[in-house]
């Protein structure tokens, strides 16, 4: 019963983040990253996105258990950047040390997209509403596998967004990321009508 | 202008105009029920809309294309979808949200990707919910104040009982006539199904994507009818009589109909194929249901419209590579 | 405009674009770092000022630091230099923000913490030549102008039109909200845009403005 309770809580967590709670539409967490990713044909973005939930995956416990640690110190706003790129760091490496394990040489291909998918607001975003918003690690576990999942998707939907745009007609200075940032606010207003206006400051 | 844009235009030509004149109807039973009101809410956005396009080919360096009505269009249909109590400011934001961010910012015609009264109506709905989900009481011949309208009591829509599991108290004569609280241009059902047999005689609505969204629409009010005496996952052939009731007033409700006709209808957003629209019209319908169970807001067939548009362009090629595949016979669609 | 200068900003047009970013090649505006917070948190005057305040405070020190770390150290863990780096003087910054403007930053959410890895501090990590230390404060100032330029722009901005207030002082003769959406992400997202449009566009006349000039003196 308890095992039921804690998936249904992991996966409606993990809806809520791809969905109402995008990190794209709904928080604007690794949009800079986004927007790049979704000029650069070179990086591919699942690759990417597999990367990121990943990490996200592994960051996630270790962020819980170092944010239990840190509850009673007054000072814990001011270090949990610190600890928790720490955590993001360890992940880094264990999901560096599974892709070689796995891949090898195939691996080198997304070796050079990991720091991106590592370090980057969407992963030290979730990290930090999870601790800030007091979540268990069943929660944390379901929100950053979400969020990841939501990220991916958020870069693949402003990429087929920016396949059906006709560049060549885009005013001169709309072109690029004007054009874009107003793509992505349209898709956000279109989530609002799921979630109503909140602002998701975290 | 491009010589792609005026080939567009020129192929798509007189469907806006159709659209902006089968809203004259519209306008005039929202002028029977509401005054002069209404008109002049109309008149202040496709003016509005007409200056945003006038002032985008200034900047542009661009001639104004004067037998271009689609801005006009987006402008009028947005205002039908509003009560005849919006201020006037809201009609003016909404309407130049809806050319220049959904329309000229993509480029212009032929080339947006969302459904600029869509747009221009999510705007709107986000910043002034208290003045976009509240109606006045419609009554034949009322004349509702010209200016200030803070002494009009506002209620909400008899069919938000939907909401809350209930079903509404409305005859079927008022429900089609559109005499109840409601956005101005859209309760008139007869009037929008007489709008929608013109235009499917002027080609200009597809038929496919308009019987694909309502039919997708009234599966999910029949199969999953969010009404309180119908318990949940209950068997479709239970109940008959009870989702059939609750159905029709789905159907009638939420600008479901309006939508279907005027909104889905754009040359510009609509697949070209016939299996991509009835796909389209389909996920349509299935998300402005999800929206309207689930969502914050009753109206919810606009925002449905914004999110179905970012998948558009998809559909229409995995359906296209599909079809031509090797192997499978062509056929002209 | 003088057609001697004329002159010279129209052949240097490339150089002096790539270094003014302020206007010409602004973060935000040319390259879209720093959108995080610009779209979420800076809502209003005075949340984007305590951002500004941050990033002042952080991005420099940060570059530079850096730059003096990879001089020295392996270039493959630059990443991981530039984000300890962040980290690491963002508990100095948090403490002078609590001393500056006490429980208000708790208004910024996580988005003052997320500054640690916005690519507008820590992007350099991704060019694999190390940066000269006095190139690192050079451009580590001249981003941050740039970029608290913007900020306080879209503050001020955003606050006006959903609030009608400025630094919580209500506009005078300004009784009624002129864009509610604007407070929202949604519409951070959109005004942002908008704003990027608008500047672009006046990059473009003043560059066509300049040419135009330059060619009028030959």
């Amino acid at each position: 019963m308890e095992v039921i309770k804690a998936c249904s809580t992991f996966f409606l967590y993990a809806v809520t983040a791809v969905f109402a709670e995008n990190a794209v539409f709904g928080r604007a967490m690794g949009v800079s990253r986004l927007v790049k990713l979704v000029e650069d044909s070179t990086v591919d973005t699942l690759t990417f996105g597999g990367l990121l939930c990943l990490i996200q995956l592994v960051a996630a416990p270790l962020s819980f258990w170092v944010d239990l640690l840190l509850t009673p110190l007054s000072w814990r706003n001011a270090v949990r950047p610190f600890l928790f790129i720490l955590c993001s760091t360890v992940a880094f490496f264990v999901v560096l040390g599974v892709l070689l394990l796995i891949w090898k040489e195939k691996a080198r291909r997304m070796l050079a997209v990991l720091p991106m998918a590592t370090f980057n607001t969407a992963v030290l975003g979730v990290l930090l509403i999870a601790a800030t918003q007091s979540f268990n690690l069943v929660q944390t576990m379901g929100f950053a596998l979400g969020s990841g999942v939501g990220y991916t998707a958020a870069v693949v939907v402003v990429s087929e967004g920016q396949r059906r745009m006709r560049q060549d007609m885009i005013p001169g200075s709309f072109k690029g990321l004007p054009v874009t940032l107003i793509y992505i606010g349209i898709l956000a207003l279109a989530i609002y009508g799921f979630t109503g206006h909140r602002i998701s400051i975290g | 202008m491009k010589e792609q844009q005026l080939a567009r235009i020129r192929q798509d030509k007189g469907i806006h105009a159709d659209l902006f004149y089968m809203c004259l109807p519209l306008l005039a039973m929202a002028f029977a029920f509401y005054g002069l009101r209404s008109v002049l809410l109309c008149g202040t956005a496709v003016i509005a809309a007409n200056l945003s396009d006038r002032l985008v080919a200034w900047l542009r360096g661009r001639p104004y294309e004067k037998g271009e009505w689609s801005s006009e269009a987006f402008a009028f249909m947005l205002a039908l979808i509003m009560p005849a109590t919006v201020s006037y400011y809201v009609v003016i934001v909404g309407a130049v949200a809806a050319v220049l961010l959904g329309k000229e910012a993509f480029g212009g015609y032929g080339c947006y990707v969302f459904h600029p009264t869509a747009v221009g109506y999510a705007v709107v709905a986000v910043s002034w919910p208290e003045q976009v989900f509240r109606y006045p009481e419609a009554q034949l011949f009322q004349s509702l104040p010209l200016g200030s309208v803070s002494s009009v009591q506002l209620v909400d829509s008899p069919l938000h009982a939907l909401k809350t599991g209930g079903l509404p108290t409305l005859d079927n004569t008022t429900l089609f006539l559109g005499n109840y609280a409601g956005p101005m241009g859209v309760t008139a059902l007869l009037v929008i199904m007489a709008c929608a047999l013109f235009l499917a005689n002027r080609r200009s609505l597809h038929l496919s994507v308009m019987f694909s969204f309502l039919g997708m629409c009234a599966l999910v009010a029949f199969v999953a009818p969010r009404l309180g005496e119908i318990p949940a996952f209950s068997m479709p052939w239970t109940y008959v009589a009870d989702r059939l009731a609750v159905m029709k007033y789905e159907l009638c409700s939420g600008g479901l109909l309006f939508a279907a006709v005027f909104l889905m209808a754009d040359p510009v957003i609509c697949p070209t194929n016939r299996i991509s629209r009835i796909l389209y019209g389909a996920l349509t319908g299935f998300m402005a249901m999800m929206f309207r169970y689930y969502g914050n807001y009753e109206t919810g067939v606009c925002f449905a419209i914004l999110a179905v548009n970012a998948f558009s362009g998809w559909l229409d090629r995995a359906v296209l590579r599909i079809l031509h595949r090797k192997g499978v016979v062509r056929r002209e669609l | 405009m003088n057609s001697k200068k004329a002159k010279y900003l129209s052949e240097n047009m490339e150089r002096i674009a790539r270094r003014d970013r302020i206007f010409l090649n602004n973060p935000v505006i040319m390259q879209g770092m720093g959108l995080a917070p610009l779209v979420v948190a800076a809502t209003n005057g005075m949340n984007a000022l305590m951002l500004s305040v941050a990033v002042l405070l952080l991005l420099t020190p940060t570059r530079v630091v850096a730059a003096m770390i990879c001089r020295t150290g392996r270039g493959q863990l630059r990443a991981l230099v530039y984000c300890f780096t962040s980290s690491i003087l963002y508990i100095g910054v948090y403490f002078a923000l609590r001393a500056i403007f006490d429980v208000e930053i708790l208004q910024l959410g996580v988005y003052l913490p997320m500054l640690v890895v916005e690519p507008l501090i820590i992007k350099r990590y991704e060019r694999p030549q190390p940066e000269r230390v006095m190139t690192a404060l050079r451009k580590g100032l001249r981003t941050t102008a740039g970029y608290v330029l913007v900020l306080l722009l879209m503050g001020c901005l955003r606050e006006i039109l959903a609030a009608s207030t400025l630094f919580g002082a209500p506009i005078p003769r300004l009784n009624t909200t002129l864009l509610p959406m604007a407070s929202l992400p949604a519409g951070g997202f959109i005004l942002l845009g908008v704003v990027c449009a608008v500047w672009r566009g006046l990059v473009r006349a003043y560059k066509k403005h300049v040419h135009t000039e330059a060619r009028r003196g030959e």
